[in-house]
């Protein structure tokens, strides 16, 4: 499998003179096409910091991000622009779904935004929808919808413009558990169906569970891994409650 | 304590108090000098009935001043709302209302001082500049006007006044509104526009309306002009206020949800995210665009009007008064002699006389014109009136007219359109063994006497008329002169000669048309009605502004979540900066456009309105007039759109 991201030995400080906080601190790390990953870390562990380099909204310290062979920290603003429209995916804790477009508009606004044809982008809207089964909510506005719903109409707009990376910011914070599961079920099927590969940070145990690899996030380091291999998702689950309970952070339970 | 945490969060808001800055210290600036005006002793000696001119003036500054404090109202329970979520931690820290009110109110006060600081320099120019255009229209040489205490204690009181009419809304709300809205935001769920294809409807017949109400404006006041009768003006203005509302609703409610139905428009770039962010903003503000533009053509069409009258009051002057003086003998009845000798060396002692011409008016007795026209079926009609051709001809060489020639003929010369709308050309006026056709009437010469109308004849055709007027008109040496010291100066001598007192002297003073007193008398209306209208428009303008600056800014918090949004799905700072340029400048733009159009319409009707009272040069001036308020205008809208613009820059594109 080919490398979608590379990141390596990322530094990134907050604050100026007297007072800064080392908030990545020589992050190095791979993901390949088609993975499923998950970040999970204590509040201030820097696992929002990461996401947000890795999303091109925030600029690294030192060190170099490569995603989809380019290199992040060289491109120039408006480069960043292009490369998060065209390549990259979002899906947000608050759905971050705008209030005033429908459903639908919602989920195609990437695509409008790279000047895709109209036939084209209603084509892939009507694909990406039904792939996230919200093809019958499009007219509808976001406060019309639940929260499950609203995220599944996330999710299609992250992969409607068939990203190279479908980044994940907390995306069961909002949720219900019955939706929680729901929705991690989604991205297993996006990761498995198809093909997007999903960086996911999160702090609940459960729902990194459903990932291939868990990465551990404690005072900006990479403090550990653990893969999923041939485990069960209970298996995994116990292994990362275990992992989580030796790093010292709050990770919620069942 | 609080004064200091005041000054702390007034620096800290200063984005958010920009607007209220200059609104404030442009409307001081404005009052200051209005001020100055009514308080300055040389309205007192320029304007002959000083009194009124004060009184219309301190009418219009106190409704002002209302308008201004309904609307810095708004300005700062806007600024309240924008920072209700602070306030809302003040109170569940344990502060009270009471506090929290004060320290609101002290910030607000500090910035209201501050412009009363900006807006009383800036008005002291505003003062000498009106000050300026009140000389130019008095006709009095400018110098730098003295400023008035007095001028400067209304001012600051009334901005007092306007501070704690505009407070009392923001404390009715701190009062009212609960802890978990203050935090929270009130649940507002936005209105989803029904029916976007009626309202399209509503637009296109508003439109039509509109341009309806126009054309029947301009006709009726045409056919006023030419003497008719006219009815149902208050009608079509009505109509005319209510298209320019349902106009600017019915747009605001359809045109951004029609194109939203153009799959191919609204699939281009941010176009969806725009159209949405319109579609919310426009819809929910229709009505206020609606009076905002109202506002606005008022201002567009009294500011226009008050000009172009004053434009055209030089040529109307030299039509109504072609002479320096004129004395008609005849125009009352009085008791006594006039010592027309005694008159004549006043008006040598004022202006010297170069020129005296003497003419007469002969009267048959018989209503044979006027039963042809309105006023005799009126039973207003008085006996025909006629001049000799020679006395006409003779009227009309001082003033460069072309000598009439009537070949045995009469020419009907009106003095009043009305006069104009009879059929004469079948009339045949018998006179003895003589009878006259008609030869043509006439509307275009200078008016010599007061009468409604009066016909002029071959000389021997007067033969056995009874003469009722010898009147007299008066080139002087000295064409400015002091006509009102003139007139006070015949009263005075009608006065001492008579017995007949002040009423009867008055009426004999009557008889004499000095063109310089009528110049004055119409400098002093045109004066106040000029400055009065400049005040109002600029006010009106100012305040539609303000108001649709701090709508734009009011809805910065929302803007910047959504654009942030935009951001993060890649729209590029260009973009974004490209989408939000076009959100506000397009909410600005509505109730504009309207406005700013309209002075074509009023121009074209100024420039009519000056060709049918024959006043060419008037007419020549009026596009400039419209082009200069226009342009005043769109400066007002650069200002304040070109603020709001940096500030929505600023808060929304990172």
């Amino acid at each position: 499998m080919s490398i979608i991201l590379e990141v390596k030995n990322v530094t990134k400080y907050y604050g100026s003179g007297s007072i800064v906080t080392k908030a990545l601190d020589g992050i190095s790390l791979t993901v390949e096409k088609g993975e499923f990953t998950a970040i999970m870390g204590a509040s201030g562990s820097g696992k929002s910091t990461f996401l947000n380099v890795i999303s091109t909204i925030d600029r690294v310290s030192s060190g170099e991000i490569l995603a989809d062979g380019r290199n992040l920290t060289e491109m120039k603003e408006n480069e960043l622009s292009a490369f998060r429209r065209d390549r990259l995916g979002f899906i947000f804790q608050e759905y971050n779904l705008l209030d005033t477009l429908t459903i639908g508009e919602n989920i195609v606004l990437p695509l409008n935004l790279k000047r895709t044809a109209h036939e084209k982008s209603r084509e892939k809207l009507l694909q990406a929808a039904g792939a996230l089964g919200v093809e019958g909510q499009l007219d509808k506005f976001p406060r019309q919808l639940s929260g499950g719903q609203r995220q599944r109409a996330a999710c299609a707009r992250a992969i409607i413009t068939d990203p190279a990376l479908v980044l994940a910011d907390e995306p069961t914070g909002a949720l219900d558990s019955a939706n929680a599961a729901n929705l991690m079920k989604t991205f297993q099927m996006m990761n498995a169906s198809l093909g997007s590969t999903i960086l996911m940070v999160t702090h609940d145990a459960l729902m990194g569970s459903y990932a291939d690899r868990v990465l551990f996030l404690k005072d900006g380091k990479i403090w550990n891994e653990v893969h999923r291999g041939a485990r069960s998702r209970q298996e995994m689950y116990r292994e990362i409650w275990s992992v989580s309970a030796a790093l010292g952070g709050e990770t919620d339970v069942f | 304590m609080y004064f200091k945490l005041a000054v702390r969060n007034a620096k800290r808001q200063i984005q958010n108090y920009l607007i209220y800055f200059m609104t404030v210290a442009l409307t001081v600036a404005l009052l200051f000098a209005i001020n100055n005006i009514i308080c300055s002793g040389r309205l007192d000696i320029f304007v002959d009935r000083g009194e009124s001119a004060k009184a219309s003036l301190q009418i219009l500054v106190v409704t002002i001043s209302m308008i201004v404090a309904f609307v810095l109202g708004y300005a700062t329970s806007f600024l309240l709302k924008q920072r209700k979520r602070e306030f809302g931690t003040y109170l569940t820290l344990g502060m009270n209302r009471r506090d929290i009110l004060m320290i609101f109110l002290a910030e607000t006060a500090v910035i209201c001082t501050i412009a009363l600081g900006a807006g009383l320099a800036a008005g002291a120019f505003f003062f000498q500049g009106l000050m300026a255009v009140m000389m130019k229209l008095l006709e009095m040489e400018f110098s730098i006007a003295a400023y008035s205490a007095e001028g400067l204690l209304r001012t600051v009181l009334l901005t007092g006044g306007i501070f704690l009419l505009a407070s009392a809304a923001s404390a009715v709300y701190l009062k009212r509104v609960s802890i978990y809205d203050l935090i929270h935001g009130e649940k507002k769920v936005e209105a989803k526009i029904r029916h976007p294809g009626a309202w399209f409807f509503v637009t296109m017949v508003s439109f039509i309306a509109l341009v309806s109400c126009g054309i029947l404006f301009w006709r009726k006041m045409d056919t006023a002009l030419r003497g008719g009768t006219v009815d149902g003006v208050e009608f079509l203005l009505a109509g005319f206020f209510l298209s320019v509302v349902f106009l600017h609703m019915g747009m605001a409610r359809s045109i951004v949800f029609l194109l939203l139905r153009r799959p191919k428009f609204k699939s281009r770039g941010a176009n969806t995210f725009l159209l949405r962010q319109l579609s919310g903003s426009l819809s929910a503000n229709s009505l206020m665009f609606g009076c905002l533009a109202l506002l606005m053509c008022l201002a567009v069409a009294g500011a226009n009007l008050s000009f172009i009258q004053k434009a055209g009051q030089e040529e109307a002057l030299s039509l109504a008064y072609p002479y320096d003086i004129m004395y008609y003998s005849n125009k009352y009845e009085w008791e006594g002699e006039i010592p027309l000798a005694e008159a004549e060396a006043l008006i040598e002692e004022y202006a010297g006389i170069e020129r005296k011409l003497s003419w007469r008016i002969y009267e048959s007795g018989r209503q044979d014109f006027y039963s042809r026209t309105s006023w005799y079926e009126e039973r207003m009609a008085p006996d025909d009136s006629f001049m000799t051709l020679s006395d006409f001809n003779m009227l009309m060489e001082p003033l460069g007219v072309e000598p009439a020639a009537l070949d045995g003929q009469f020419m009907i010369v009106c003095n009043d359109p009305k006069a104009a709308q009879p059929d004469w050309t079948d009339m045949v006026w018998e006179q003895g063994e003589r009878s006259y056709s008609f030869h043509s009437c006439r509307t275009d010469y200078p008016k010599l006497t007061y009468l409604y109308f009066y016909v002029v004849v071959p000389d021997e055709a007067v033969e056995g008329l009874k003469c009722v007027e010898e009147s007299r008109a008066y080139i002087t040496g000295e064409h400015r002169f002091d006509g009102p010291g003139l007139r006070q100066a015949l009263w005075r001598l009608f006065l001492s000669d008579g017995k007949d007192g002040e009423e009867m002297s008055e009426l004999k003073v009557h008889a004499f048309e000095i063109r310089e007193y009528a110049r004055q008398e119409e400098n002093n209306v045109s004066a106040i009605l000029v400055v009065g209208a400049l005040f109002a428009s600029v006010v009106f303008l100012l305040l539609a502004m303000a108001i649709l600056a701090l709508k734009t800014l009011s809805a910065l918090g929302e803007d910047k979540r959504r654009y942030e949004i935009l951001f993060r799905l890649g729209a590029g700072e260009r973009e974004r900066t490209g989408a939000l340029f076009r959100q506000t400048f397009s909410f600005f733009l509505l109730p504009f456009v309207l406005p700013m159009c309209m002075s074509i319409p009023v121009a074209a009707f100024g420039v009519h309105l000056m060709r049918l009272e024959q006043m060419e040069a008037a007419a020549e001036t009026v596009p400039l007039i419209a082009g200069i308020v226009a342009a005043v205008m769109a400066l007002l809208y650069l200002l304040y759109y070109t603020a709001a613009w940096l500030i929505a820059r600023r808060t929304v594109v990172r």
